[in-house]
């Protein structure tokens, strides 16, 4: 099972910070409190998105046939995420 | 999955299909309009008439398209500059489609001669026959329909090439249907 990954806390749904990474290897753990990139922390769904967007070369026609969804639809999706992500970068 | 594309075509379908079903539905519906004598005289009318010509239902349209497309492409530029011209002329031809069904209740003169008979007895003082007022109730009903999915329609195409999302912008589409309306009903009263 593929479990998502939480970028917001359950309890004040502020954004969450990593504060432990380990090996799987050799269970070497680093401790410390580092900020989730900002694609980071986009919902599952943007992200797939943006994925989308670049597998596609950044062509907006070809995603909206991809995904069965009007130019305009995607634009505007698109158009949404870039607001989110510069209200992202001012916190 | 089907409904849902009903409800909003606009965010489903590329320009061109919505284009090109907008344009065989314009001409259909032109086409029964002329057969059924049908006067689209308005953005948000219709009455049928005596005898139209060929060409009056087909120049009813385009006046109807051109009056709705223009203001709602000029609000949607200033509300997002990424609007395109393409779809809201889709918008526009898609959303008049209920429009064009509504000729067919005038098959052989039916409503036109129904609506003279209310207007003529109510003037006269006359008793109006059940049946006259049947169909005119049953065509309100219908118009009413025909209305409201045409609306509705228009605002999700408006709302899917502006990406609007405040209300202002509700009540500025508001307005341009208005305006449109009436632009439209001189326009066809003064060319047509």
């Amino acid at each position: 099972m593929k479990y998502k990954f939480p970028v917001h806390c359950p309890s004040c749904s502020k954004t969450l910070t990593v504060t432990e990474l380990s090996c799987g290897n050799c269970d070497t753990r680093i401790v410390g409190n580092y900020t989730l990139p900002i694609l980071m922390q986009l919902t599952a769904e943007d992200q797939e998105f943006i994925l989308q967007f670049f597998l596609s070369s950044g062509s907006l026609k070809e995603m909206s046939v991809q995904t069965g969804k009007s130019y305009p639809t995607v634009r505007n999706r698109l158009d949404d995420m870039i607001a989110h992500i510069k209200e992202l970068e001012q916190k | 999955m089907k409904r849902h594309i009903l409800l909003n075509p606009f965010a489903h379908f590329a320009e061109i299909q919505l284009v090109a079903a907008g344009l065989l539905a314009t001409a259909v519906g032109s086409f029964l309009g002329w057969q059924c004598n049908t006067r689209f005289d308005g953005v948000l009318d219709l009455h049928f008439v005596s005898q139209t010509t060929p060409w009056q239902p087909l120049l009813d349209n385009g006046i109807n398209l051109l009056c709705l497309v223009i203001p709602l492409y000029l609000v949607g530029r200033s509300i997002n500059s990424k609007t395109r011209l393409i779809d809201l002329v889709s918008t526009a031809l898609v959303a008049r489609i209920p429009y064009y069904v509504l000729p067919l209740t005038n098959t052989g003169g039916f409503m036109h001669l129904a609506s003279m008979n209310l207007v003529e007895n109510a003037t006269k003082d006359a008793p109006i026959g059940l049946g006259a007022v049947a169909a005119n109730i049953a065509f309100a009903a219908l118009a009413i329909v025909a209305t409201v999915v045409f609306i509705y329609w228009l605002f999700q195409g408006f709302q899917t090439a502006t990406n609007s999302k405040k209300n202002l912008h509700k009540w500025i589409f508001g307005g341009c249907i208005v305006l449109s309306e009436v632009i439209s009903k001189l326009l066809i009263l003064s060319v047509n």
